[in-house]
C-alpha cells in the first residue's frame, strides 16, 4: 500500500534524524547541533520534493 | 537451522552484495557485474537479489541486513570538514546536498524498501571494522593483527586492529584528511589518471622510475614514527574540492601535473620524471604503511597480519610485508576494496552480533553467477552463432592448449564469476606469456589499454618456485594475485610477456581446490610446453567491469580482436569481429 | 537514404546552433557516447530476456552496433579536443545514472516487448534524423560528417527492424496494443521532458538555498570548527568490541 509506505518511510527519516542529534551530542560538537538542524530540515524540504516531482516546479516558485 | 546474513556496501565506490550462511561465503557481487556501470555505486538491489535468489531464499530467512558502515557519521565528517574550510568548500558542500539530503541519508529506508524488509532489520557496520572483518573472517587465522589502510571511511583512513575469537578489538586509528588513501589518490591525479581506477596504473608505472623524489613526497606525507603519520595539507585539497585533489603548491614542489590526455611516453625525459615520481610514491607509500604494521606488531605480538582497505590493492607493498616486519604471514581479502567491505558487515554480524560459530577459510574466488552448458547452447543456437559444442571438458582442455600453443589469444569463460577484481581463471584473457609482442597485442588489440600495462601470470600450484622468488609467508597471497613478486633471473626470457620492465611479476597460484578446471588446463600446457604458466588478464575492456554472463562475453569477444572464445564447452572462433550478425 | 524533401527545419536549425561552436562539439560527442553505451546495455538486457531467437539476434546485433558507435563518438570527441573536460566526461561512470540514461531495471522489463520495440522504432527515427542532419552540418570536417553518416546507416537498419516487428504484431490483430504503446512512450516522453525541466529548476532553486545556508550558517562557526580541526597520528579508541556490537542498529 503507496500511504503504508509513504508512512514507514517517513517514520525512518525521523527515527534517521533522531539518531544524528544522538550522535551530536555524544561526539561533544555543541555548536554543530543549530547547524545540523538547519541542514536536516533542508535535507527533509529536498527529500519531499523530491518524492513530488510534478509539484516541486510550483512550490519552488512559492519561495 | 542455518543463520543467513546479507552484507551490503554502496554509496561511494563499488556497491556490493554478499550473503553470509553460517559464517561461509555462499555468494558475492558487485552490483557493476550486473548493471554493467563500471564502479557502480548505487545500492546494489541485482546484485542482492541474485544472491538470495542463487541460494534459493527469501530476505524472510535473513536474520540481518547489514551495512558497511555508520552513514551518519560520514555525513557528520563531511559537513564538520566543509566547514572547517569555509569558504574553499562551497562546491564540496553544494555536492554533498545534493548526493545526501534526497537520498543517501536515508540509506535504512531505502533499503528497506527496495529489498522489501522491515528497516528494523538493517543493522549497521563501521567501515573500517568491516574492511578487517572481511581480511580477518576469510583467513585461516585464528588470530591475527589486522590492518586496514584506505582514503577514508567515516572518519578513519588507517586503522589497527587486534582479532581474535573474542572478536575484532580497535587499538587506534588515524582520521581524515591525514590519509594515506587520498595522498596516493591526489599523486595518482596529478600523474594524469583518473582517482579510483588510476591507482593500479600508477604502481605499474613505478616499475619505469628511480625514486629521486621520496624527499619531496616525505614532505606531504610525514612520518610520526610511533604515533603514525599525517599529511601536509597545503599540497592537498581532497578535503575541500570536489573537483580537484592536489593543490598548486604540489605542482610547484614536483612540476606542472600531466594533462590527463596527454599520450605517457617513459622514454621520453617528461615521462622518466612521471614515472620517477610514481616511483618515489610507492616507495614512501611501502614504508608508512612498514611502519604502520611494525607498530601493529609492537601492539599486538600476534604472528599473523590480515591487510585491507583500497591500499591492500598495492600488491607491491603486499608482498613485502614478511620480509621487512615480524609478521610470518600475510593474508588478504581477494575483495580488499570498498566492495570487499559487504563481506566484511556480514561477516562480523554473523560473528559478533550473532554469536556465531567461525566458519571456514575462504579458498575459491569463484562466488558469482554461473551459467549452465544448456543456457549457452540456447544462446548461441538463438543467435545461430557459429560454434563448436567440444564433448567434455578434456576435449576442451585439449583444443584451448592447441589455440594457446599456437599464439591465440583465448576468452576463457567458466563456472562462476570471481569475487573481487582480479581475474582468477573463471573470467579470464588467457595467453601463451612466452610470446614476446604477446602483452603489447593484448594491450593494443584487445584491452586498449596504455602500453605500460603490465600483464599477470598464473602458474600450476607446486611449480611456482621454479619461476618466482616467492618470500616466505605470502603463500596466501598468492590464490588471489593480490602479491608482486620478482621473477627468477632465468624464467625473466622464458616469460617475456608477463614479466615487468622491474623484473617483477603479480603471480596466480592456482591449486585444483581454488579451480579444477583452470587447473588441468595449466597442467595440460605445462605437459605441452614445459613450462604451466600462462597470461591471464580480465575479461573485460577499457572502462568496462569483467564480463560476468555468456551473453556480455560474447559482446567483448566481438568488440576486439581476440581469436577465440571458450564458452563453457563451446569454442567460438571470432568471424572477422561478429560480421556474420551483419550477413 | 532518408526522406529530404521535408526536413524537420527547426531540428535543423536548432542542430547548427548547436554544432556551430567549435568547442562543444567534443562535449557533445563525449555525451552522446555514453548514450550510446546506455543504448547498448539496454539492448544487451532486451536480447537476455527475450525470448524469441530471431528477436533476441537482432537485439544482440543492436547492441554490438550501439557499443561501436559509443566508441566511435569517444574516439572522436578525443581526437577534437585533448582537454581534461572531454576526459573527465568520458570516464565519469556515474554520467549515465545521473543523467537517467540507465534506470534502476532493464528497459526492456519495465515496458513490455511491443513497448520497447516501439520505443527503439521512435528514438532510432529521430536518432536516423538526427545523425542525418549532424552529417550534413559537419561537411566541413569529414570524418565527424563520414562517422555521423556511418551511424546513421546503422540507425536504419534498427528503425527498419523495429518497424518491421511492430508491423508484424499489427497484422496478428494486436495493432491496438501498439497504438496504446505508442500513445504512452508520447506522454512518457512528455512526462520525462517536465521531469527534466523539473529537476533542472529544483537543482537551480536549490542551488541558491544552499548558497546561503552556506555562507549563514556555515560562516559563523568556522572558526570553531577549525579548533578541533583533526591532527594526525594516533586517536586511541578503548572499548569498541562492546561499543560496536551494542551500536550495530543506529546509523551513527
Amino acid at each position: 500500500m503507496p500511504s503504508l509506505q509513504f508512512a514507514t518511510t517517513w517514520a525512518d527519516r525521523f527515527r534517521t534524524v533522531g539518531e544524528l542529534f544522538q550522535m551530536l551530542r555524544g561526539s561533544g560538537r555543541w555548536w554543530a547541533v543549530p547547524v545540523f538542524t538547519i541542514i536536516i530540515l533542508l535535507s527533509l524540504v529536498l527529500a519531499g520534493l523530491q518524492a513530488i516531482p510534478y509539484v516541486a516546479p510550483f512550490i519552488y516558485t512559492i519561495f | 537451522m542455518s543463520i543467513y546474513v546479507l552484507g551490503i556496501s554502496a554509496q561511494f565506490h563499488d556497491a556490493a552484495a554478499v550473503l553470509v550462511r553460517d559464517g561461509e561465503i555462499v555468494a558475492a557481487a558487485a552490483e557493476e557485474r550486473f548493471s554493467r556501470v563500471k564502479h557502480d555505486s548505487g545500492l546494489p538491489f541485482r546484485a542482492a537479489r541474485w544472491c538470495l535468489a542463487h541460494e534459493g531464499i527469501t530476505v524472510g530467512d535473513l536474520a540481518h541486513v547489514v551495512f558497511h558502515e555508520k552513514p551518519l557519521r560520514k555525513f557528520e565528517r563531511l559537513l564538520i570538514t566543509q566547514i572547517q574550510t569555509f569558504p574553499k568548500s562551497i562546491d564540496a558542500f553544494r555536492r554533498t546536498a545534493f548526493a545526501w539530503f534526497p537520498d543517501k541519508l536515508w540509506v535504512r529506508s531505502s533499503l528497506a524498501k527496495g529489498l522489501k524488509i522491515d528497516a528494523r532489520k538493517v543493522i549497521f557496520s563501521d567501515h573500517h571494522l568491516s574492511h578487517a572483518a572481511s581480511s580477518f573472517y576469510t583467513s585461516p587465522f585464528s588470530e591475527s593483527a589486522v590492518l586496514t589502510v584506505d582514503g577514508v571511511g567515516e572518519w578513519a583512513s588507517t586503522v589497527l586492529f587486534d582479532a581474535t575469537e573474542k572478536g575484532i578489538e580497535r587499538l587506534a586509528e588515524v582520521h581524515f584528511p591525514h590519509s594515506i588513501g587520498l595522498v596516493y589518490s591526489a599523486f595518482t591525479a596529478y600523474l594524469g589518471f583518473q582517482v579510483n581506477d588510476g591507482e593500479a596504473k600508477v604502481m605499474g608505472l613505478a616499475s619505469y622510475g628511480e625514486p629521486r623524489y621520496t624527499d619531496e613526497v616525505r614532505r606531504v606525507l610525514r612520518s610520526r614514527g610511533k604515533d603514525g603519520f599525517d599529511v601536509d595539507l597545503s599540497y592537498v585539497t581532497y578535503h575541500y574540492s570536489a573537483t580537484k585533489s592536489f593543490s598548486s603548491k604540489l605542482e610547484t614542489l614536483f612540476g606542472p601535473a600531466r594533462a590527463p590526455e596527454g599520450k605517457l611516453d617513459v622514454t621520453t625525459p617528461e615521462g622518466r620524471k612521471y614515472a620517477d615520481i610514481a616511483a618515489s610514491l610507492q616507495v614512501v607509500t611501502e614504508d608508512a604503511v612498514v611502519e604502520l604494521a611494525n607498530t601493529l606488531y609492537e601492539r599486538t605480538g600476534r604472528e599473523n597480519l590480515c591487510l585491507a582497505g583500497g591500499v591492500a590493492l598495492n600488491s607491491v607493498i603486499n608482498a613485502r610485508l614478511t620480509t621487512r616486519t615480524p609478521f610470518k604471514r600475510v593474508f588478504v581479502h581477494p575483495a580488499p576494496g570498498d566492495d570487499g567491505c559487504a563481506a566484511g558487515a556480514a561477516l562480523w554480524a554473523y560473528h559478533e552480533v550473532e554469536g556465531g560459530k567461525r566458519g571456514p577459510a575462504l579458498t575459491r574466488p569463484g562466488l558469482g553467477a554461473s551459467w549452465s552448458h544448456e543456457e549457452i547452447g540456447k544462446l548461441l543456437s538463438d543467435l545461430e552463432t557459429p560454434k563448436d559444442e567440444l564433448a567434455d571438458e578434456d576435449t576442451v582442455i585439449a583444443r584451448a592448449v592447441d589455440d594457446l600453443v599456437e599464439g591465440k589469444a583465448v576468452g576463457w569463460f567458466h563456472g562462476r564469476f570471481e569475487w573481487g577484481p582480479r581475474s582468477l581463471g573463471h573470467r579470464s584473457i588467457l595467453a601463451d606469456p612466452r610470446q614476446p609482442g604477446m602483452n603489447d597485442r593484448i594491450n593494443k588489440k584487445i584491452k586498449f589499454r596504455e602500453q605500460f600495462r603490465p600483464f599477470a601470470p598464473a602458474v600450476l600450484a607446486g611449480h611456482e618456485s621454479n619461476y618466482f622468488e616467492l618470500a616466505p609467508g605470502t603463500e596466501l597471497l598468492t590464490p588471489w594475485m593480490l602479491g608482486v613478486t620478482p621473477v627468477k633471473e632465468e624464467a625473466k626470457s622464458l616469460l617475456p610477456a608477463t614479466t615487468h620492465v622491474d623484473g617483477s611479476s603479480r603471480v596466480q597460484v592456482v591449486t585444483e581446490n581454488a579451480n579444477p578446471l583452470f587447473h588441468r588446463l595449466l597442467g595440460a600446457f605445462g605437459k605441452a610446453t614445459g613450462h604451466p604458466v600462462l597470461l591471464n588478464t580480465s575479461f573485460n575492456l577499457k572502462g568496462e567491469p569483467i564480463v560476468s554472463s555468456p551473453l556480455q562475453a560474447l559482446r567483448t569477444f566481438y568488440s576486439s580482436e581476440l581469436d577465440v572464445l571458450y564458452l563453457g564447452r563451446f569454442r567460438l572462433p571470432n568471424t572477422a569481429i561478429g560480421r556474420h550478425f551483419y550477413a | 537514404m532518408l526522406d529530404q524533401s521535408n526536413p524537420a527545419a527547426a531540428l535543423r536549425f536548432v542542430s547548427w546552433i548547436v554544432w556551430k561552436i567549435p568547442s562543444r562539439r567534443p562535449m557533445k560527442m563525449a555525451g552522446f557516447s555514453h548514450t550510446e553505451a546506455g543504448s547498448s546495455l539496454d539492448m544487451m538486457d532486451a536480447a537476455e530476456e527475450a525470448t524469441r531467437p530471431d528477436l533476441r539476434k537482432k537485439f544482440f546485433r543492436h547492441a554490438l552496433d550501439e557499443f561501436r558507435h559509443a566508441r566511435l563518438f569517444s574516439e572522436r570527441a578525443r581526437a577534437l579536443s585533448a582537454g581534461a573536460q572531454v576526459a573527465d566526461v568520458l570516464e565519469d561512470s556515474e554520467y549515465a545514472a545521473s543523467h537517467g540514461i540507465r534506470g534502476e531495471t532493464s528497459l526492456y522489463k519495465s515496458l513490455g516487448e511491443t513497448e520497447f520495440l516501439a520505443f527503439v522504432w521512435m528514438h532510432e527515427r529521430q536518432g536516423a534524423k538526427q545523425f542525418d542532419i549532424y552529417s550534413d552540418l559537419m561537411k566541413h570536417d569529414p570524418p565527424s560528417s563520414a562517422m555521423f553518416a556511418e551511424i546513421c546507416r546503422d540507425e536504419e537498419f534498427h528503425v527498419e527492424y523495429s518497424k518491421r516487428e511492430l508491423d508484424r504484431i499489427e497484422t496478428a490483430g494486436r495493432k491496438p496494443e501498439v497504438d496504446k504503446a505508442v500513445r504512452r512512450l508520447r506522454i512518457r516522453g512528455a512526462r520525462e521532458a517536465f521531469l527534466r525541466m523539473s529537476h533542472g529548476f529544483g537543482n537551480m532553486m536549490a542551488g541558491i538555498w544552499l548558497l546561503a545556508v552556506y555562507v549563514l550558517v556555515f560562516g559563523p562557526v568556522t572558526f570553531l570548527a577549525r579548533k578541533s580541526a583533526q591532527v594526525g597520528g594516533f586517536i586511541a579508541t578503548p572499548g569498541s568490541l562492546a561499543r560496536a556490537r551494542a551500536e550495530a542498529g543506529v546509523q551513527g
